[in-house]
């Protein structure tokens, strides 16, 4: 065995944990060679000292104070997740909650709101009432035809009525007609107020 | 280092802290609260940020009890978990210097018999500083490694089993870390008993 791999080993056989046919070599190495003996004496103070250093005890009231916050704690854990069937009660609140802040929301918020053109009577929902009206009742198709003729009738201006008959008589056959016509007129004017 | 608790009784009062009996639970604290705190404290070095931890590991351990299937001794599921929990603290707070604080009433030195008068008292004491300011400053792994085996005698299995890694991993960091330690504390180490 060489120093360098029974150095390796010096670490295992320190720790225990050397097995058998190893540590006889180890041994046999460590016979003959003073350079690793003295590693192996440098090992054990250092384990010596760490082990040492890291003693402590842990005094029996610490370990009573402790088991005291600890059992606060897990209560407090306990009290924190709450029961199965306290749990159930809170998850359906929780649920309940939700679809009734859901339904208020749409209520205030999403619901369609009808649109205005409804109450100002849109054109398609004024005939889409006309033709409702038609397939219950024949009858009111004559009539709901005749008052609608009536009220063409009345809204419309008769020829006679929305022109003069007279064509002099429309002030807008003046506004376009240039001073050699107006003169042109005026002559035939007087020559028929002659005859 | 043994088993704090015979097998048997240990499995008997996990069965009952499973179904919520709380004096059971704190028995099974009990046997080992002192060796998880001793552990946890050889890393953080101080006695409050071990008592923190300590409390997060039994509180886990409380919520896992489903979980611990007996393959091993309550102890020993007890020691990973704390192993664990104290190395990702260390992870998250990386090295932190000057803060070894031991609080007296949570801990006190161990009896070591003196030997050699004051003075070699003295001398050992400075070597067991020096040893502890030098472990410190190890990578974790190695440093979690020589605290488990070296620190708190556990045998390389057990070590193993807390760190997560295989026997021979731990024989190997454990090497390196003594090879470390060595070059570190050099003149320290040489003459005198051990």
């Amino acid at each position: 065995m060489r120093c360098r791999r029974s150095r390796r080993f010096i670490s295992d056989k320190l720790d225990g944990a050397l097995r058998p046919r190893l540590g006889r070599a180890l041994e046999a190495h460590l016979e003959r060679c003073p350079d690793c003996r003295a590693h192996e004496r440098t090992l054990r103070r250092l384990d010596s000292g760490a082990s040492r250093a890291g003693r402590l005890d842990f005094t029996p009231e610490a370990g009573e104070e402790f088991l005291r916050r600890l059992d606060r704690r897990l209560d407090q854990e306990r009290q924190r997740a709450g029961s199965p069937v306290g749990k159930r009660w809170l998850w359906s609140a929780a649920g309940l909650t939700a679809v009734a802040v859901a339904v208020l929301a749409w209520v205030l918020v999403l619901r369609p709101v009808p649109s205005p053109d409804i109450y100002a009577l849109s054109e398609s929902d004024v005939f889409s009432r006309i033709i409702d009206q038609y397939s219950r009742d024949p009858g009111w198709e004559t009539s709901f035809n005749d008052a609608l003729l009536a009220s063409i009738d009345d809204s419309t201006i008769s020829r006679e009525e929305s022109y003069p008959t007279d064509p002099w008589d429309n002030p807008l056959l003046w506004e376009g007609v240039s001073r050699e016509e107006l003169n042109q007129l005026e002559t035939e004017i007087a020559s028929d107020a002659a005859i | 280092m043994t088993e704090t608790m015979d097998d048997a009784a240990d499995s008997a009062l996990v069965d009952k802290a499973r179904h919520g009996d709380r004096e059971a639970f704190a028995e099974l604290v009990r046997g080992c609260q002192a060796k998880v705190f001793m552990t946890i404290v050889s890393f953080t070095r101080n006695t409050q940020d071990a008592d923190d931890l300590m409390q997060d590991v039994f509180v886990q351990a409380y919520r896992r009890l489903d979980r611990f299937k007996g393959r091993s001794t309550f102890f020993t599921w007890v020691y990973r978990i704390a192993v664990n929990h104290t190395l990702n603290f260390l992870k998250r707070k990386k090295r932190e210097a000057g803060r070894r604080e031991l609080d007296e009433r949570t801990v006190r030195p161990a009896d070591n018999p003196a030997s050699g008068g004051p003075e070699a008292e003295a001398v050992r004491e400075e070597l067991e500083r020096r040893i502890r300011e030098a472990v410190d400053l190890l990578p974790l792994i190695y440093r979690a490694a020589f605290n488990l085996v070296a620190g708190q005698g556990l045998s390389h299995g057990l070590a193993a089993r807390a760190l997560g890694v295989t026997e021979n991993t731990v024989s190997w960091r454990m090497h390196r870390a003594r090879k470390m330690l060595q070059a570190k504390l050099g003149p320290y180490l040489q003459g005198g008993d051990p």
